[in-house]
């Protein structure tokens, strides 16, 4: 099974919920978590590849711009397309409030500061958020011992 | 193998292209308005039908021919695609295509008056004359993607 985090980015709460699913994550300390704020590897659009847990379960990230849930929708769509089900690939989006902001500073430019200021930000707001993401992977978590 | 056409709203650029795929327009002369606004899904759609993949037939080779209407996600959507299909395995079996970079001014303000203000009358007119000019870039693209297909089916085969 194949588990995609999706959101606005795939290294900001996407990330962060991939995280806490594989249990990497207890607590809203995110400096040992790779590609954290890394808005370069997010630009091509492809999945980003986190790990998998200790059922086989491959979990990826991946960022789709600010409608995530009209991303959601094609992504059901081709996995339907493509005759695959929930049961070969979940995708679970991740929403938190002031997502829009770290979309705008993900973006910001380098010269002006950008990568200090997107991990500043980023921090900032995901530590509020955490037991949001929290609830987030927990929900999903019951959704998919319902599956099997 | 799935072809899926994507642009802004999968109402205009993405559905003639999916229209000359499968034939249903001549790739040999400009077609008139009324042909354009007589293949399914053109200058048709509302705000649902965004991120949806919509069906639009079978080519000769029994290729499924979709449409895709994206925002403003650009080429980026087509990673999201083809990553997704690698995820699965199934790579060889999509095959995404922009047809934003055909897509000129007078297509895209007849399509916001059109199908965002819903003043079809005024936008319309404009979006045929508009898909018109784009025409044989449309074409174009399209004879590049068959022959993509035509080779990954070689390669799968």
């Amino acid at each position: 099974m194949n588990i995609m985090f999706i959101s606005n980015t795939g290294t900001h709460h996407a990330l962060i919920a991939a995280n806490i699913f594989l249990g990497r994550l207890q607590k809203p300390d995110f400096r040992y978590t790779e590609g954290f704020c890394d808005s370069a590897h997010d630009k091509s659009g492809f999945p980003i590849y986190i790990g998998e847990d200790s059922k086989g379960r491959k979990v990826y990230t991946l960022g789709v711009g600010k409608d995530v849930f009209m991303a959601k929708k094609t992504l059901e769509d081709l996995r339907n397309i493509l005759g695959f089900t929930e049961k070969e690939l979940v995708i679970e989006p991740v929403s938190i409030s002031g997502q829009s902001l770290i979309d705008i500073i993900s973006h910001w430019p380098k010269k002006l500061g950008g990568d200090h200021l997107n991990v500043l930000v980023s921090t900032y707001l995901l530590r509020r958020q955490f037991q949001t993401i929290e609830k987030t992977v927990e929900d999903l978590q019951v959704r998919l011992n319902k599956m099997l | 193998m799935n072809i899926i056409y994507h642009c802004f709203g999968g109402a205009h650029s993405s559905v003639t292209a999916a229209a000359l795929h499968l034939g249903l327009l001549a790739k040999d002369r400009l077609p008139t308005v009324e042909e354009l606004m007589a293949i399914p899904y053109f200058d048709n759609t509302d705000n649902n039908d965004f991120g949806s993949i919509r069906f639009m037939g079978l080519d000769e080779y029994k290729n499924a021919v979709y449409v895709l209407g994206k925002k403003s996600l650009g080429d980026r959507y087509t990673n999201i695609i083809h990553g997704t299909a690698e995820i699965l395995g199934v790579r060889h079996q999509v095959l995404a295509v922009n047809t934003m970079p055909n897509v000129n001014w007078i297509m895209k303000i007849g399509g916001y008056i059109s199908r965002r203000i819903g003043m079809v009358l005024v936008g319309r007119p404009l979006v045929g004359i508009g898909t018109r000019k784009a025409f044989f870039a449309l074409v174009n693209l399209v004879e590049i993607t068959r022959l993509q297909a035509m080779d990954c089916r070689q390669v799968n085969s």
